[in-house]
């Protein structure tokens, strides 16, 4: 006697091709996403850096090429500062004057950063110091050239690390004061 | 029935199998496309990423290239220039030598972008090569940020005449009155054009940038004080005075007041700036720029001359022969001779005597030469037995003048005897009191006397004059005896024309002491014997040096930033004031019959100029075309004998400072005076006579009092607020010159400068609280770099920026 329905076999193939299907459908999904995530925070990277250098380009118009010397390292190797340390995304030439009319030309007008949880994913890196007037091995520091270097670092899609991190870097000679300096 | 089912079993199989064949073609189809998508918005992030890269990267490279054009067209210092001019490679050295072609040369050797465009491209490799060694460094260095790039520069170029605005096809059909095309007004387009990895991105500014002609005389009345950028601050001001929003007692715009000695009252005319709230409207500035006004004046100075601002010496510009004999003023107003204040770094005040000329120090005292250590018996002369006592002496050399002098009483002929002291035409810029700046016109030279005194010493240094002091009423001078005034020879004569006048000892006025009251020198007192050999002679021989025309005497402060002479309150009123041709001036005109606006005539209440030359009166050519024997700066620099100093306590030592309380008191001695290292007078600076000091570091120098010469010439100078009193503003009472910049140690107090200022950069903190610059005028210092006479200015602002 026969019954309809299928069989265990058969039942097992559809099982197991489902399984081949689905597996690595699933895989490429999560991959997917996370390179839609990886693709969409490095785009997001790309602007924080952008904003940076635009923001620091503004501020060598607004406050002279001789202010910015005050957040200027004075070698090539000096260490990144973390412009989100700070609850403001404010970086002051002379954090110690906090008055605002003095004050409103030295600061980055950052965006805030996108927060996972508690934890910021991204990191933003600058570090200013005076171009190197030698070769690359002899730093010999020029006095009306600054290289404005950016670095954002984040984590990637489940990462608890900041293991990804983009890099621009720019150069800012000196003009003269900028008229807007003795307003 | 069951063919039917098994039929419909087999029919369903085939469709599952099919299903599931489809279902996974499409699940195939849609892993791929994810990973398409996947792989697309990774590549447009990149992109992205690589977008930014390379217009961060153009951006970086138009900031390049702007500073490499701005160190560029700095003026090359003295030797430099000089370097630069006998390669006959000027225009291909660099880009001050590439703008000091005028329009056409300019023009004819840059590229057209179009036959007839009057635009001119500079391409890679050509603005490449004009770019400073440590430019090209860091173009690699940048470069080197951003691996497989590429970053190009290109110059458009677009000249205009300076005061005409004309453009070059424009000024060749209708040239304009001022014919100096080496000035002019340039507009740039700085390019830099990036690519990063297949991205590409180009980005361009604007800018402007004018090269000035300091000798210009329609213009340099009204020079302001300053070597070099002031263009910011004065635009500033306009901004501010124009009505923009400031923050109120914040910033001050500095005051440049070209002013009188003393407390004389600040004629309006001469005010040129004032902050606002002054009388002075400096809305007024605005219009000093109108062509019309300044072909109006500059034509006006051709035909006479001299400008004419009205009556009274306080207002007039004359042409000078460069003396005036005693009386021809009444006063102290020695219209002529004042200049030559320009020539002399340590003076008198010309009130002190009575010879309309510059007063010059007694004594300098010259280097001493190896051969002058020879020493030879002399006799000194005692009112006691024994009354003549043999001695053993050295000569000495004193320059007992340099510079453009009358010294009646010493008959300098006799040793110069080509000297004419009405030979100097000069034809000083700026008013009669405050001359800017001269050069010889015409036929004319400039005579310069040096005058050399051959002096006898017992000893050579200060001991035997320092054990007299106490003997004597006045003062004691280190030789001993004054033999005469080393004259004027050629070699065959010099060894036999040697004049001695009758020793005379300095010493009057001796009490109780057995000193010597005279010398007589031995046989052995030979010219020979002070100067073996003839070219040891000539070195230092009295001698009158004849400048030819064309040389230039230019006063030290520079600036590229000028105010043409109709800003002057009285230039209309005077120059062309409301006179008509064929009506008698004194009689007043008739209403119903105005007389036409055409026959309105220019009037000359002085003569014209007996100097004016026809062809030559305007300083036309290239920096090759002026003669500049350099003989006063050499022979002054020849002089300098002095030791560096090191430290305060040094010059304490030596006699040029003494410390007491909460002050310093300064005797530089008239003589200039070397320091190396930091030079720190902290304490409130009395300056007791004429002080020149050159100091190879940083001044951080308190408030001056001075009425003597005072000087300082510093890498930095910082103005330091009194230790001794709390005012609100300080008083520096000198020349304060600054290699690179001068600040205020305190900004919030106010200085006054009474002397010169001259920097390459004036730090912010000058505008914090007032800062008031009024030149004097009777003193001021050497100007070692007188060749460089045009100034090339880029102009801060950028007037567009776009990136594409």
């Amino acid at each position: 006697m026969k019954k309809s329905g299928f069989s265990f076999v058969e039942i097992l193939l559809a099982a197991s091709l489902s399984a081949m299907v689905i597996a690595p459908l699933a895989y490429v999904m999560r991959q997917s996403r996370a390179q839609t995530q990886a693709s969409f925070n490095e785009i997001r990277a790309s602007f924080f850096a952008v904003e940076v250098i635009d923001q620091i380009r503004t501020m060598k118009d607004f406050i002279g090429f001789d202010q910015m010397k005050y957040i200027s390292s004075h070698q090539e190797e000096a260490p990144y500062y973390n412009l989100d340390t700070q609850n403001t995304s404010h970086l002051y030439i002379n954090p110690k004057n906090n008055d605002v009319n003095t004050c409103s030309g030295s600061r980055l007008f950052l965006s805030p950063l996108p927060f996972a949880g508690k934890e910021n994913i991204f990191k933003r890196l600058l570090k200013i110091y005076p171009a190197n007037q030698g070769n690359k091995d002899s730093y010999q520091p020029h006095p009306d050239n600054l290289i404005a270097e950016v670095r954002i670092e984040w984590k990637s899609f489940g990462a608890t690390t900041y293991n990804r991190q983009l890099k621009l870097v720019t150069q800012l000679s000196r003009n003269e004061l900028s008229p807007n300096s003795l307003q | 029935m069951q063919l039917k089912k098994t039929n419909t079993s087999s029919k369903n199989k085939g469709f599952i199998l099919f299903a599931v064949l489809g279902i996974l073609s499409i699940l195939g189809i849609l892993f791929y496309t994810i990973h398409r998508q996947s792989a697309q918005r990774n590549l447009e992030a990149h992109r992205h990423y690589f977008n930014e890269s390379s217009r961060t990267l153009s951006q970086a490279g138009v900031e390049l290239l702007n500073g490499a054009f701005r160190e560029g067209t700095k003026t090359p210092s003295d030797f430099q220039l000089k370097s630069l001019i006998q390669t006959n490679n000027l225009h291909k050295s660099s880009f001050y030598g590439l703008f000091l072609l005028d329009i056409p040369k300019l023009m004819d050797y840059l590229t057209s972008e179009t036959k007839e465009s009057d635009t001119r491209k500079m391409y890679h490799d050509q603005v490449i090569s004009y770019f400073p060694n440590e430019y090209i460094k860091m173009y690699e260095n940048l470069m080197a940020y951003y691996p497989d790039s590429t970053l190009e520069f290109s110059i458009s170029v677009h000249p205009k005449t300076l005061y005409t605005d004309q453009t070059f096809s424009e000024m060749k059909t209708n040239p304009p009155s001022v014919r100096d095309y080496v000035e002019k007004e340039v507009y740039l387009g700085f390019c830099a054009s990036a690519t990063y990895r297949s991205t590409s991105r180009n980005t361009c500014i604007n800018k402007k940038f004018k090269t000035y002609n300091l000798y210009n005389p329609v213009l340099n009345k009204f020079t302001f004080f300053h070597k070099s950028p002031i263009g910011n601050y004065y635009n500033n001001y306009i901004a501010t005075s124009s009505g923009r929003p400031h923050q109120d007692n914040t910033l001050f715009p500095m005051m440049l007041v070209n002013g009188p000695y003393n407390d004389s009252t600040v004629p309006d005319d001469q005010m040129i700036l004032g902050k606002l709230g002054d009388n002075k409207d400096p809305g007024d500035l605005n219009s000093l720029t109108l062509p019309s006004s300044i072909k109006k004046a500059q034509e006006s100075i051709y035909r006479r001359g001299y400008l004419f601002f009205g009556m009274g010496d306080n207002n007039a510009i004359k042409m000078t022969h460069g003396y005036t004999t005693s009386g021809e003023f009444e006063d102290e107003n020695y219209s002529a001779g004042q200049f030559f204040h320009l020539y002399n770094p340590a003076l008198g005040n010309p009130k002190d005597d009575n010879q309309g000329g510059a007063n010059s120090p007694q004594i300098i005292p010259f280097k001493k030469p190896e051969f002058f250590k020879n020493t030879a018996p002399a006799f000194s002369l005692h009112s006691q037995e024994p009354t003549e006592r043999e001695i053993d002496a050295q000569p000495m050399l004193y320059n007992s003048f340099l510079g453009y002098y009358d010294p009646p009483e010493r008959g300098y002929q006799e040793y110069v005897p080509q000297a004419d002291r009405f030979s100097s035409l000069i034809h000083p810029f700026g008013a009669d009191y405050y001359p800017s700046r001269a050069k010889t016109v015409g036929p004319a030279n400039f005579h310069v006397i040096k005058m050399v005194r051959y002096l006898l010493d017992t000893n050579a240094g200060n001991e035997d004059e320092d054990d007299l002091r106490p003997c004597s009423s006045d003062d004691v001078f280190s030789p001993d005896s004054d033999l005469g005034v080393i004259p004027n020879s050629t070699e065959s004569r010099y060894l036999t024309h040697m004049r001695l006048k009758e020793p005379i000892s300095f010493y009057g006025g001796l009490v109780d002491c057995d000193a010597p009251l005279g010398f007589r020198v031995g046989e052995a007192w030979t010219i020979p014997f002070v100067f073996p050999e003839f070219s040891e002679y000539k070195e230092y021989m009295s001698q009158e040096k004849v400048i030819p025309m064309n040389e230039t005497l230019s006063y030290p402060h520079f600036s590229h930033s000028v105010i043409p002479p109709e800003g002057h309150s009285n230039f209309e009123s005077h120059m062309f004031p409301e006179i008509y041709e064929g009506l008698d001036p004194k009689k007043e005109l008739d209403p119903e019959f105005p007389p036409s606006s055409d026959d309105l005539m220019e009037v000359w209440p002085l003569p014209q100029s007996p100097l004016r030359s026809k062809d030559s009166f305007y300083v036309n050519g290239l920096v090759s075309d002026f003669t500049n024997s350099g003989f006063i700066t050499n022979t002054i620099q020849k002089h300098d004998f002095y030791t560096s100093y090191t430290s305060i306590e040094q010059l304490i030592d030596e006699g040029f400072l003494i410390s007491q309380g909460s002050k310093y008191y300064l005797d530089g001695k008239g003589m200039q005076i070397s320091f190396s290292g930091e030079l720190v007078l902290d304490k409130d600076i009395v300056v007791q006579n004429h002080t020149n000091i050159m100091v190879n570091g940083d001044c951080f120098l308190a408030p001056i009092e001075s009425a003597f010469y005072t000087s300082f010439t510093c890498e930095n100078i910082t103005l330091l607020p009194s230790t001794s009193y709390t005012k609100d503003t300080h008083v520096y009472d000198a020349f304060l010159n600054a290699k690179q910049g001068i600040h205020k140690g305190h900004s919030g107090k106010g200085a006054y400068i009474f002397g010169g200022i001259a920097m390459n950069t004036l730090n912010p903190s000058m505008f914090h609280n007032s800062t008031q610059v009024q030149y004097n005028m009777d003193y001021s210092p050497l100007e070692p770099q007188r060749d460089m006479f045009y100034r090339m200015v880029l102009d801060d602002h950028i007037i567009t920026s776009r990136t594409q």
